[in-house]
């Protein structure tokens, strides 16, 4: 063994003595421990059943409400449509939309034009508002 | 017997073998996974017994799939080994974050307060300070690799499985952290010399 080996393994050894942390109190880990094991149980449990109760709550929905219409909102689209004006504009935008966005030099599709067909399709007052 | 298993709640009564396994385990590694928790956070007994628990209690929740293709307590210690890097790492972020913004609330003066309560800067530090400065010049790896080897009796390949690194990579991680210490303890060479 060569010095530098001996030195070594001195050091290791009174660093392994000096450092070492304040023992532990068995009971009182052992008591802690299970503390947490039951909490993570009853979280566990929680969980399992809040997600019953979220696959019940949609399963009996499904069921009362299965012949349901659709709701009102997916209507929208169409209704809006039928308004003269809306109709108007938007067919006088999609004019603009898709000329502005195939670019001023006719190279192709352009962002900073498709931007701005879709502020005339959707802010441009309509001759009614104004 | 194991005071886990004798006082168990009658939930946690050890009819499965996996309960029994449990208890085996924590009785049988208990004191060191809260030393090597200790020596890898450099934080106060109360964190390394919490990142101790932390790591038992992934180990119990794993259980049911661990194939026994390692020895339970190698899997055991991979899963404390990374509880502890993660700890160390969490409370690095921590304190970078109250650098950066200059303030911290109560809850992070109470976490940075757990660290242990190391004087690095005294003229005359304990020597259990010095050791505790010294260890923390080295880098997480080379800490993890010291002390699994030359503190807690490892062997350099079953050190590289616990840190989930190669074994050269260890062996050179082992060497640096050695020349490290070596160089910041030598002026201690009296006090922790034979």
């Amino acid at each position: 063994m060569t010095t530098h080996d001996s030195d070594s393994r001195a050091l290791v050894q009174r660093i392994q003595e000096a450092w070492t942390p304040p023992p532990t109190d068995p009971r009182r880990f052992d008591a802690q421990l299970r503390s947490r094991l039951r909490a993570q149980g009853r979280q566990r449990t929680a969980l399992v059943v809040a997600a019953a109760a979220a696959v019940l709550l949609v399963a009996a929905s499904h069921l009362l409400g299965g012949g349901a219409e659709p709701a009102p909102t997916l209507a929208l689209p169409q209704a809006v449509e039928e308004t003269p004006a809306v109709a108007s504009a938007g067919a006088a935008a999609q004019g603009v939309f898709w000329s502005e966005a195939l670019d001023h030099d006719q190279r192709g599709f352009s962002l900073p034009g498709a931007y701005g067909a879709l502020d005339t399709l959707f802010l441009q007052p309509t001759d009614q508002e104004l | 017997m194991t005071a886990l298993s004798t006082t168990a709640a009658p939930e946690l009564a050890l009819a499965t073998s996996r309960d029994h396994r449990f208890a085996e385990l924590v009785d049988k590694h208990r004191d060191q996974a809260v030393r090597i928790a200790w020596r890898l956070t450099g934080e106060d007994r109360a964190t390394a017994e919490e990142v101790a628990q932390d790591a038992f209690l992934r180990a119990y929740t794993g259980l049911h799939r661990f194939r026994d293709e390692a020895e339970l307590s190698t899997w055991f210690f991979r899963i404390l080994v990374r509880q502890a890097s993660n700890r160390r790492r969490w409370r690095g972020l921590r304190r970078r974050w109250g650098d950066l913004w200059g303030s911290s609330g109560p809850g992070e003066v109470e976490e940075l307060e757990r660290v242990a309560d190391v004087s690095c800067d005294s003229a005359d530090p304990a020597l259990r300070d010095r050791i505790a400065c010294a260890m923390d010049l080295l880098s997480p790896g080379q800490r993890a690799i010291f002390t699994l080897v030359y503190l807690e009796g490892f062997t350099v390949t079953e050190a590289a499985t616990l840190s989930a690194i190669a074994p050269g990579t260890a062996k050179s991680h082992l060497h640096r952290a050695l020349k490290t210490l070596r160089a910041e303890l030598e002026p201690q060479r009296q006090e922790l010399g034979p």
